[in-house]
This record gives C-alpha cells, structure tokens and sequence, in this order.
C-alpha cells in the first residue's frame, strides 16, 4: 500500500503547531513509519514539492507571500487542515481588527523601513476551502495523534466543540468568574484541552477559538452581574476570539 | 565581469522562513544577505493597549520554541515596573521552566536539526532508520525537556502557569519527585551525549576574532540576570542593553538588525560558555574540557562551535534541574502560591533572560492603570543576523575557489570538504539555530 502523504506547511506564525508534531516524541517514528512527511521545512531537508494527500497549514495570512503559497498549497493537496488558532481563526496577528495594519507596521519598523505591504491578518479560510480545523495556540498533541490515525483510515475525526467550561466543571475546579469575579473565556471557547489553563487557576484566554452558537446575552448578564466591566472583557476577549468578532458582540450584549 | 549569484530561497532544519543570496563580482565577495522574509505580526504593535495581565500570553505566541523564555522575560518586566518582588520558590521554578526549555529546544537542534547533516542524512527521521540509539537518546531528552515545561509552565509550549509575581498553581510533590527520577534518567545519558557529540569532526570554518555577549552570573551558570558581559570585557546594566545593541532596521530583510560599537556580535550557547563557562561545575565542566580538548576552544570564533556548547549546556541543564528539584522538594512543593498585591505603577520594566538562542530583551511602558503604551522586544535571532552574515561573507571569501560551473570548497574541511558553497552556508547558518518567528515578531 502507499503510504500516506503529508505536508506540513507554515504561513506567518510561530511553529508551534509543528513543534508539536516533533513533540510527539513516543510516537514520532512510528508516525515516520506509516507517514511520508512532505515539505517540512523546518524538520527535514527532503523534497519541498509535489501532490499531498493532506496539507496541514499553520499560521495565519499576514503578507501577499502567504497568500501566494496557500494558493499553491491548495492547488496540490486533496484535503487541507487549518492546523491551530492562526490557521483556523486569525489569532493572535488577527487580534488588532480595527487598527489598519499599516499603523501596525509604521509602529514596529518607524520611518526608517523598506515599506513593504502589510495586510490584515486572516484565517485559511478568508481565502481558500479548507476541509477540515483542527484548533488550538497550541494544537493539543492527543489531538493532532487522532488527526493523524484517522487519515490512516481515510477520514477525519469527530472533534467536538463544547465549550471549555464543560471540560472545566467535570474537572471540579472552582469558577474563576463566580469566585474571582474575573473574566474567563471558558464558556465561549471551544474545549479540548481539558481546561488546561482554568484547573491551573489561571482564566481561559480563549486561544482555542470561538465556538459555534456561543450564547453572547447570558455571557453578557453573567459577568455584568459579577461588576466586570466592559473595559476588561474587551481586553480578554480581545487575545484570539476578535477576528471572529465575538469581544463586539458580547460587548454589544452589554447595552 | 563576471557575476554570479548563490541563492537559497528556502532553509530548511531551521525554525521559519529564511534564505540567503550571495553575490559574487570577479571572484570577489559584493553582498551577503540572510534574507529573512517571514510575515510580521506586529507584536510590539499589538501589545499597545493591551493590559499588563495580558502581556505574558500575548509575547510567548511569538515563538513555538522559546515561548517559555518570552512569558517568563515579560513578568520580570512587569515586575521590574511595579516593583514586585517574588519568592524564591516562583525563582528557582522559572529556572526550573527555562532549563526545561534549554533542554528541549537544544535536543531538537542537536539530534533533528544539525546531526543529519554530520551523519549524511536529509532529516532526523531519515537518520533515524539506520542509528535508532542516536534517534532515541535525542527525542527522550527533548521529551525530557517538555516533560519539566509541562510540569511547571502547564504547557509545552505557549505556558500559560507563568503569572505575574507567581505561577497560577505551583507543582504538586508527586508531580517533581516524578521529574526527578525522569533528571536522574537524563543524567545517566550525559556520558554518552557527551561521546557522541565529542566525537564529530566539526570542521574550522573560522577562526575569527568575535565580540561575544551574554548575561553574566556570578553565583553559578544561570538564565535570569540583570547584567550583560561582553568579551572586551565591558559590563552593561539591563537599562543600557537596547543603546548597547543598537537594533536598526535593515533593507533585505523583516528582522532587525544589531550592532556592538558599529560591529556584529554573537549571542547564544556559545557566546554563554565562552562568559560564563568558569561557572560551570562537575559533568557539565567536564564535557566543556572534553569538547575543548578535541575541538578547540569555544571562544576562538568558530560558529560550528556553538552545537558543542549546546551539548554542554544540556549536561548543564540536567544538574541544575536536579538541584531545583531536590530544594523545591525540601523546602515545601505543593503549598499554595503567595498572595501577591499587584499596583500598577507608571513607568517602564525591562525582562532580560538567556533564550536558548541567546539575550532576550523586552522592555514594556506602562500608564497609571497598567496599560502598555509602548513596547521593544528584542530577540536573540536578531542580534545574531549581523554575525551570521559577517560568517558567510569570510567564508565564502576565503574558501571560496570560483570555477567555471561554480564553487567548490577547499578540502581541508573535514566533513564540509567538496561540499559547495550554498551548503556550507547552511550548515553557518543551522549553526547559529535560527529561530525565524522570533526574530521577525
């Protein structure tokens, strides 16, 4: 049988994502074994082109550069995966929607800089199909392993997307917005990282995306009722969930 | 006129999107670019507006590799702002996180990034295959490495654990004496890291005189300081390393560049051992000795030599680990964090801490409220982009033998003898283990 072809490709980010493959260090070689890995760069010197089966992209669109290589990614690979945050939502390049990313620029690099082109930052899918997200800054390695035994099998798995506060209660810690009155994305982030950061006492930053039919009016009640203001939810919320503009909309909530 | 050009669009085993061009006009060197086109996100850019609570989660997305080293250098600055001092049990376990990074970060570029190119293979997973030992020894100290980021950070990578003034949960008992057999384990592996690594013929590309710089210790080799030390033998304080620097933007590429009085400098392993190796102790000290007796010493200018100091650096980080370990263990794991007030105050805070690639600076102000107005982030990377293309440039004007269909290499090279040219730079550059994403931000 041949194998499964791979590739493994990064537009603007910071490889986290595919850091995470190498950090599957009990399993990487017998990854290696069932999987040919293609185009990745930052693993391997072997050959950058031809047909993959999957792509799995990461990063975000933030210079014509990634658009052009997405483009060319697209064009030679059946399936393709946002593989993390940046990929599938934006993240955190995306975070600024409202600032012009030519101020973003001028801020960094001055007057003294080569002007280059600066675009807004935007997920895979502002500009090509992609079939399949698999969320996460970063993605969760379990994960990424069911990702990858799946299309062994020639499908892709059913990843679900509860919010994290469901991970969170069945882990029994205590709420951060009920008894810290602090602002938590727990119940407007997608869940699969078994509430990572809240049963560490530290609040949801929302770095797994939003998820689908969040409940904005009773978020907006709930944390009002703790005397949150609008002021610190902007600034949460802001990290990863405002390219899909959920800060505004439970901001607008609010009024 | 006879002009040629060598370009790398793509290096590969490196972290993110580099390349070189190189132009030569009648044999002679003209232009040596390391072409660092990956996008921008405007990091120092975003973090305007944004809280000081936010800070740390903002800056580790910068980098995959080293995001502990950013969360950590962002609460110092924080700290150093609002004059927070924090408990030596939050110190040893930050130690304790960033030698967990130097262990995964340096196991990856020893065994995945640079040995395929001493063992002939085009990936560690290639070289894997017919040298299983050497495979396994790479991924279980890299394993090794995120086990302790885990642990303490709450993540391998991007730790969200690191708080200002402490961590949101501090590692229970069982949790550390896990790690510690885990060290123990690490440790018993050291003799054979240090044969393996000992026993490569690292080729002299250089032997040039460079400026070093690297925070300097001097109670013990260490990864948090608030002092840079350069080789001439100048000292700086925290406040004076952005003037000391002197990062500017440069036309060829989205990365910064940095000068020390007008000249390239190098940071990183290399750059550490060669400040702080007196510091060093038992097996660590001994691997530098070994390394030094078969290679040459470190601080003679030899990019190549920064591989051994990682190497070193990885004993290193296995003993201290232990001694965080065994005094967190002894003087009360598992206790709940301290209270910690927090006060905003108006003013600036700077971070320094040693990345696995050498000095990371961020440097935050902050208005009344907390909020950053203004914010300079500078990465290892690009302190090194200058050095690295200073190395290519005598490379390829010393070794280079232009001929009809190209260049080829003088053979006393060792193992590079009759590579080309465009390889050799790569191996410079996989020498320095660039990280892209970094020095772009």
């Amino acid at each position: 049988m041949d194998q499964l072809v791979i590739g493994i490709f990064g537009l603007t980010g910071c490889a986290g994502d595919q850091l995470t493959i190498l950090n599957c260090e009990d399993e990487l070689l017998l990854i290696a074994e069932k999987v040919t890995m293609k185009s990745f760069n930052m693993a391997s010197s072997r050959e950058l082109a031809g047909r993959v089966e999957v792509a799995l992209v990461e990063g975000s669109v933030c210079q014509p550069e990634d658009l052009a290589m997405l483009r060319e990614i697209r064009e030679r690979s059946r399936h393709l995966v946002a593989f993390g945050t940046c990929a599938a939502f934006g993240g955190m390049a995306a975070m600024d929607q409202r600032v012009h990313p030519e101020v973003l620029r001028d801020t960094v690099y001055g007057p003294d800089g080569e002007p280059f082109e600066a675009i807004r930052a935007r997920p895979l899918s502002s500009f090509v199909k992609v079939d399949f997200v698999l969320p996460g800054c970063p993605v969760e390695k379990g994960q990424l392993l069911e990702t990858l035994s799946c299309l062994l099998k020639g499908s892709f798995p059913d990843i679900a997307c509860t919010p994290v506060c469901a991970e969170c209660r069945s882990r029994e810690n205590l709420c951060i917005v009920l008894e810290r009155d602090e602002v938590c994305c727990g119940a407007l982030t997608r869940g699969g990282c078994g509430a990572r950061c809240p049963s560490l006492d530290v609040s949801c930053a929302g770095c797994r995306g939003p998820v689908e039919d969040a409940y904005y009016a009773v978020n907006a009640d709930l944390l009002k009722g703790r005397g949150i203001d609008r002021e610190k939810i902007r600034k949460k919320m802001m990290l990863f969930s405002a390219p899909a503009g959920m800060g505004e909309r439970l901001e607008r909530e609010f009024d | 006129m006879l002009r040629k050009r060598i370009e790398i669009k793509h290096l590969t085993r490196v972290e993110g999107h580099g390349g070189i061009t190189i132009e030569l006009v009648d044999g002679t060197v003209k232009t040596v670019h390391m072409d660092i086109l990956e996008g921008t996100r405007f990091y120092e850019a975003l973090l305007k507006g944004k809280g000081f609570l936010e800070a740390a989660a903002i800056v580790s997305r910068v980098c995959g590799i080293c995001s502990a080293s950013h969360a950590v250098t962002a609460q110092l600055a924080v700290e150093d702002a609002f004059g927070i001092r924090v408990d030596s049990r939050t110190v040893r376990l930050r130690e304790l996180l960033l030698l967990g990074e130097i262990m995964e970060s340096h196991a990856l570029h020893l065994f995945f990034l640079l040995l395929p190119d001493y063992m002939g293979y085009p990936s560690a997973l290639d070289m894997a295959r017919d040298h299983p030992i050497k495979a396994k020894m790479g991924l279980f100290l890299k394993q090794l490495g995120n086990r302790i980021q885990e642990a303490v950070g709450g993540r391998a990578i991007h730790p969200p654990n690191v708080m200002v003034g402490r961590f949101g949960k501090v590692p229970g008992r069982q949790v550390l004496s896990d790690l510690l057999a885990c060290v123990e384990d690490g440790l018993a592996l050291t003799p054979a890291l240090v044969d393996l690594f000992a026993s490569l013929e690292v080729p002299v590309l250089l032997e040039e005189a460079t400026q070093y710089l690297a925070l300097s210790s001097r109670d013990g080799y260490r990864f948090v300081s608030r002092e840079i030390a350069a080789t001439d033998g100048k000292v700086f304080q925290a406040s004076e390393f952005s003037r000391v620097c002197n990062e500017r933007v440069v036309a060829h590429s989205h990365a910064k560049q940095s000068l020390y009085s007008d000249r390239p400098f190098a940071v990183g392993a290399q750059s550490r051992v060669v400040v702080n190796g007196g510091e060093l102790t038992g097996a660590a000290a001994e691997a530098l000795e070994r390394f030094v007796s078969a290679q040459g010493g470190m601080g003679r200018g030899n990019p190549i030599s920064n591989s051994m100091a990682q190497a070193v650096e990885l004993v290193h980080a296995l003993q201290a680990a232990k001694e965080h370990l065994v005094d967190i263990l002894t003087n009360g794991a598992g206790d709940a964090p301290p209270e910690t007030v927090i006060e905003p105050v108006k003013g600036t805070g700077i971070g320094l801490t040693e990345a696995p690639r050498g000095i990371l600076y961020h440097r935050y102000d902050f208005d009344d409220n907390g909020i950053i107005t203004e914010a300079d982030i500078i990465t290892p990377t690009a302190q090194n982009l200058a050095n690295i293309e200073r190395d290519m440039r005598l490379v390829a004007e010393r070794f280079g033998e232009i001929s009809a269909d190209g260049v080829v290499l003088s053979p006393a090279m060792g193992c590079l003898a009759n590579r080309d040219l465009s390889f050799v730079l790569q191996v410079i550059a996989r020498a320095y283990d660039p990280c892209i994403s970094c020095s772009v931000h």
